[in-house]
This record gives C-alpha cells, sequence and structure tokens, in this order.
C-alpha cells in the first residue's frame, strides 16, 4: 500500500539496472545509492520520499499494476507478454532488441515447412499473435531459456525470440526468417498514481522526455 | 477460479458498506432495483470486448447464455421490456459481474458493484447530479483522499474530425489512448505535421484543474468541442456549488474501456488502491443501440475495493452473551438464550465437549460474555474461566 505523497519506482534486477540508473541520473533524477551489490532490496531517499524497489524485469508490471509501485521501467517485450493494465509513458531506447522468428538454414523458404511446424518460444503471447496474424497454424511450445537448444536436438521446427546481436542465433545454426518487432525498455505507471501523484510524476516525465526526446512538454 | 471468502466481521462490513450506499442513493430519489446474473447474449448488441470478456455457454435452440458482465447493461436491457411509461428515472442496484480476464491464462472474476442510473434526460444538470452522487455516496462511507478525474468522449471525438483525421487513424490513436499506450500513441501523433502534431500530441497531457479547460480551448475551436468543454465548465460550477470542486480534476485523454460512452465520463480513485473504485459516465449511445431512444448517465463502485480502504471492521455493540452448557446443564442453556433473545440481547450456546475454561476463552475471543450456567444459577465467568458474579436476569 502506498500512503502520502511518497513515489515508489520499481527497477529491473539485471542487465538493464546499469543503464536505468544511467539515464536517471543523467535526466537530474536522484537515485541515491541503488546499486544491486548489496543483498537490499528497497532503497529510500529521505530527502524527498522517493524509494526505489528492485526486482525482475518481468514483476515490474505487476507491482505498477497493483498499485505497489507508481513508476517502473521495464521490457516492451514484458509489456507485451504481461498485458497488464498500466500505462506506457516512454520509450527509453535502451535494451534495444528484435524479436524474430528463426529456424536452421534449410527451411528458409515456406515450402519445405511442416504442414504445422511446432514454434519453440519464451513469449507465447508475441508469438502466438504473431502466427495469427500471418495465418501460419502451428503448435506453440513453451520453454524457460535457450530457446535455440529446440530446434537443434528436434523438439521445434522453429523459435521465436529475442536477438541483440544474432551471434547466439549463428553459433546454433539458426537464420533469421522474419522480423516480428522490436522492443525497447518503457518507463510505466500506475493508473491511480498518474492523477494523484501528477505533481511528483510530471518532472520525472519532462526530464526523461526532455533527455531522450529533446520533447518540451 | 478467483474464489472469494468473506470472515464473519469483513461479511458484515461489506453488507453495511452496501446499506449505507443503498440509503445515499435512496435518499437522492434512486429507487433499488435488481436484475438476474443469468443473461441472454445477443452477439449482435456487444464489442468484441464485451464479448470476450463474458463467460458464456450454448444452450437449448443454440442460444447463448452469460453470467452477467455488465450492470448497465443488463438493467437496460431488463427496463426496455416493461411499458414506456414504466420507465423509471433513477434506479439504483448492488450486484456482482462476472468477467473473464483478458489474459488467456488467468481465471474469471467476480466484481460486487453497487451503482446508479439516471435515465430520460441528459446535459449537464444529470452529470453534475450523478458526479455529485458519486462523491457524496463515496465521502458517506468515511474515506479520505478522495479524487474524481473527468472527461468527455465528445472533446476527443470533436478534436479528431476538426483535425481532419483519416478515420483509421483516430481509431488507433484512441486504442492507444485505451490501452494507456502513450508510447504508440505518440508515434503516431508524431506521423502529422504541424499544427496536428501539436494538438494530438498535448491531448494526453491535458490532466488537472480547470486552467486544463482553458489549454484544451486552444486546439480546436469547433462546434463539439466548444460544447464538450463548456459542458465541463458548468459541471464544475455545479459542482463548486456542493463544494465538491476541490475532489475534482479534469483528464481530457480519458477513454473508457466501453466504447459505448458517448459524453462525459468518470473515474474515482482512493490513495494506495492503484486502480478506480468508481467508473461512469454517459452512455447514450448504448441506449440506442438496443433501442431506447433516451439520455442516460451512471456509474459503478467497485464495493470490494472501496472496503478494503475501510480498516477494520466494527465491532458488535449490543451485549453478547456465550452460554456454556455442562453436560447436565444444556437444557437451562437452551431455554436461558431464548430468554436473553426475548430482551433483544444477543445469546449463543456452547454445545462442544470441551473444558469450561477453554469454553470461556473462546468466548472471550470473539466478543462473547461467558456465562456458566450450573446448580446454583447462572454466573458471568473470567475469561480464565472462574466465577466473577452472579448473573441476575428477571
Amino acid at each position: 500500500m502506498q500512503t502520502g505523497n511518497r513515489l515508489t519506482i520499481a527497477l529491473p534486477k539485471g542487465r538493464l539496472l546499469t543503464k536505468c540508473l544511467e539515464l536517471l541520473q543523467s535526466a537530474g533524477i536522484d537515485t541515491g545509492n541503488v546499486s544491486e551489490d548489496s543483498r537490499k532490496l528497497i532503497f529510500s531517499l529521505a530527502d524527498n520520499g522517493t524509494r526505489f524497489v528492485l526486482m525482475r524485469p518481468t514483476d515490474v508490471p505487476v507491482y505498477v499494476e497493483q498499485g505497489a509501485a507508481d513508476l517502473g521501467i521495464t521490457g516492451k517485450d514484458v509489456l507485451l507478454e504481461s498485458r497488464l493494465d498500466v500505462y506506457e509513458l516512454l520509450d527509453l531506447r535502451f535494451g534495444v532488441c528484435r524479436f524474430v522468428l528463426a529456424a536452421p538454414a534449410a527451411m528458409q523458404d515456406p515450402v519445405s515447412w511442416p504442414a504445422t511446424p511446432r514454434v519453440a518460444t519464451k513469449f507465447p503471447r508475441i508469438a502466438g499473435d504473431y502466427l495469427q496474424n500471418r495465418s501460419i497454424s502451428a503448435r506453440l511450445i513453451k520453454v524457460h531459456g535457450a530457446t535455440e537448444l529446440a530446434p537443434n536436438v528436434g523438439m521445434a521446427d522453429m523459435i521465436v525470440d529475442i536477438v541483440s546481436t544474432g551471434k547466439t542465433l549463428a553459433e546454433n545454426n539458426l537464420v533469421v526468417l522474419d522480423e516480428i518487432m522490436q522492443s525497447s525498455a518503457r518507463l510505466i505507471g500506475n493508473r491511480a498514481s498518474l492523477p494523484l501523484k501528477n505533481a511528483r510524476i510530471k518532472p520525472i516525465l519532462a526530464a526523461l522526455d526532455a533527455l531522450i526526446n529533446g520533447r518540451e512538454r | 477460479m478467483n474464489e472469494m471468502f468473506f470472515g464473519p466481521r469483513q461479511a458484515t462490513l461489506r453488507r453495511v458498506t452496501q446499506q449505507r450506499l443503498l440509503s445515499e442513493f435512496a435518499q437522492w430519489g434512486y429507487d433499488e432495483i435488481s436484475t438476474s446474473l443469468l443473461q441472454q447474449l445477443d452477439p449482435a448488441q456487444l464489442t468484441d470486448r464485451q464479448w470476450e470478456r463474458a463467460c458464456k455457454w450454448f444452450g437449448h435452440a443454440g442460444r447463448i447464455h452469460a453470467l452477467r458482465t455488465d450492470m448497465t447493461l443488463s438493467i437496460l436491457q431488463a427496463l426496455i421490456k416493461q411499458p414506456a411509461d414504466n420507465f423509471p428515472e433513477r434506479v439504483c442496484y448492488v450486484g456482482s459481474v462476472v468477467r473473464q480476464a483478458s489474459a488467456a491464462d488467468s481465471a474469471p472474476s467476480e466484481i460486487l458493484q453497487a451503482g446508479v442510473e439516471l435515465m430520460g434526460y441528459g446535459g449537464v444538470w444529470a452529470d453534475a447530479e450523478v458526479l455529485a452522487l458519486a462523491a457524496r455516496s463515496l465521502e458517506s462511507l468515511g474515506v479520505s483522499g478522495l479524487r474524481i478525474g473527468i472527461g468527455q468522449a465528445s472533446f476527443q471525438r470533436g478534436l479528431f474530425s476538426e483535425l481532419q483525421l483519416p478515420a483509421s487513424a483516430a481509431t488507433v490513436l484512441q486504442q492507444a489512448l485505451a490501452a494507456r499506450d502513450l508510447v504508440s500513441y505518440r508515434d503516431i501523433a508524431s506521423s502529422f505535421d504541424g499544427s496536428t502534431r501539436q494538438a494530438l500530441g498535448t491531448l494526453p497531457d491535458l490532466l488537472g484543474g480547470p486552467e486544463v479547460l482553458q489549454h484544451a480551448s486552444k486546439l480546436a475551436q469547433g462546434l463539439e468541442v466548444t460544447n464538450a468543454l463548456q459542458n465541463l465548465q458548468d459541471v464544475y460550477k455545479l459542482l463548486s456549488s456542493y463544494h465538491l470542486e476541490h475532489l475534482v480534476y479534469f483528464d481530457l485523454g480519458m477513454v473508457r474501456d466501453f466504447s459505448y460512452y458517448s459524453g462525459s465520463i468518470f473515474e474515482a480513485f482512493l490513495p494506495g488502491l492503484g486502480r478506480p473504485v468508481l467508473t461512469g459516465g454517459r452512455y447514450d449511445e448504448l441506449l440506442e443501440v438496443i433501442g431506447v431512444n433516451t439520455p442516460a448517465t451512471g456509474f459503478a463502485i467497485n464495493l470490494d475495493l472501496v472496503v478494503s480502504s475501510l480498516g477494520s471492521p466494527e465491532q458488535r455493540n449490543i451485549a453478547s452473551y456465550s452460554l456454556l452448557a455442562s453436560s447436565s446443564h444444556e437444557l437451562q442453556c437452551f431455554k436461558l438464550a431464548d430468554t436473553l433473545r426475548q430482551k433483544g440481547l444477543l445469546a449463543a450456546v456452547d454445545y462442544r465437549p470441551i473444558s469450561i475454561e477453554n469454553k470461556a476463552l473462546s468466548a472471550q475471543s470473539r466478543g462473547f460474555i461467558p456465562v456458566l450456567v450450573d446448580e446454583a444459577g447462572c454466573w458471568q465467568l473470567s475469561k480464565e474461566g472462574e466465577k466473577l458474579c452472579k448473573l441476575v436476569i428477571d
């Protein structure tokens, strides 16, 4: 539960965290001593009633939707996969990666596909929506990591996954069949916090927007 | 399944809250009505979203049955079957709706709603009455920090048509606003030039006090936009006369999930809850779809969400006795309980085969006065099970 006028910001642990902190600091937002080095998960700034909480990227929209955090930063991929009711406020333009459909080189021509290809993915909703939009009837197989393994052991015919450099795909003899979409980090906000804490949120939004887009509000 | 359970005190608080709301609604002349949880669905009358979130199944002769997903829809469908001269002006209700979650892997949920519908006339008087009732009924529950946001569906529609947006772009922009996806919204907005881009970009920022209406009036000057802003201005003035203006803010980027809203739309928040406790608005177009040509405005309160902000439930406030029956005095207890109840007191007998000490402790913990009945008469006990004094019942 949030009380008073304190602002809680949910940040993703892992590879996005350093970039998040750099961005917030260059926008002039105090992040105190937030870091992943200690085991601490809550960092309160004494002076202005702001608090940072660290969590897995997939949990960020959950905390924000429930109102346990007012703002949060996580990937577009996470938002699309969770489909929770939060404001998507700003594209932060880092953590950029592409969603692709990939398969062994022999499958480059759709004629060589089986009637119902098996598609392994960590992102069943994104993959499902894409396949449905392309009218590809396929069977989705949900995995939790190392998706590129699936075609190499014959569990799946193709995969839907995120790539940043494409190195992992090449190492596993996979080629990109289609680009699905791009993902990057987003600033998200709780539905009630935006009106109730507008005076606290507006300056943060304006500073980030000016920094990233050179846009004045 | 998202199952719900309310323990003894919570269930009472929930019931008391419903009664307080219904009595506030009644004071404003709203009559309580009740509709069936079972509905027959006509897909032609529903938006995609309403269709998707209905828990439905096929019945006899290919009819589609569903659990009630929306109180307003169910009330209007029931009312249009009534003779026209019986069509009421003001109705209120308490009832549950059941909705399929939007995500395929989540369970349906049951939401208890309390609300009102004002039918037969529209315009600023109806908007102001329903908004004032929304504020007063929530305030009657003793909540603090209430804020009510007001938007205008016709402001957006007017703005989009004045900017001469292609219909497809207007739809995509509205979908982005409804999904609260301001990134996509701004991306589409920035594909336009000059003043169009500027006006579209400003829309989501039109959130705040009455000064927002001044900013908004600079974006467009057409009739629909001017009327929409005038309506908000007038509503604000009327709410001020009830001293409610401090609760109100404007949010012109607001889009309701239901496409049936046509004029003013609103939502109310309480601190710490993360979701609106009340949503509502004008929905004249819904009535046209189901074949009634009359304006209507209403709101629904998410009752359990409000109750969760109300703090601890009240204790019983009448003297309550727990009669501790020993194995030889059950009949005396059974009769004594009736005597006490006839006097308007609360009495329950503990017949369990456990020690008197344990019964006394259990009675205390539930707010009962422990009373022992034996050969010598009735005794009020301490929570340790010791006789405190003789209980005289005349």
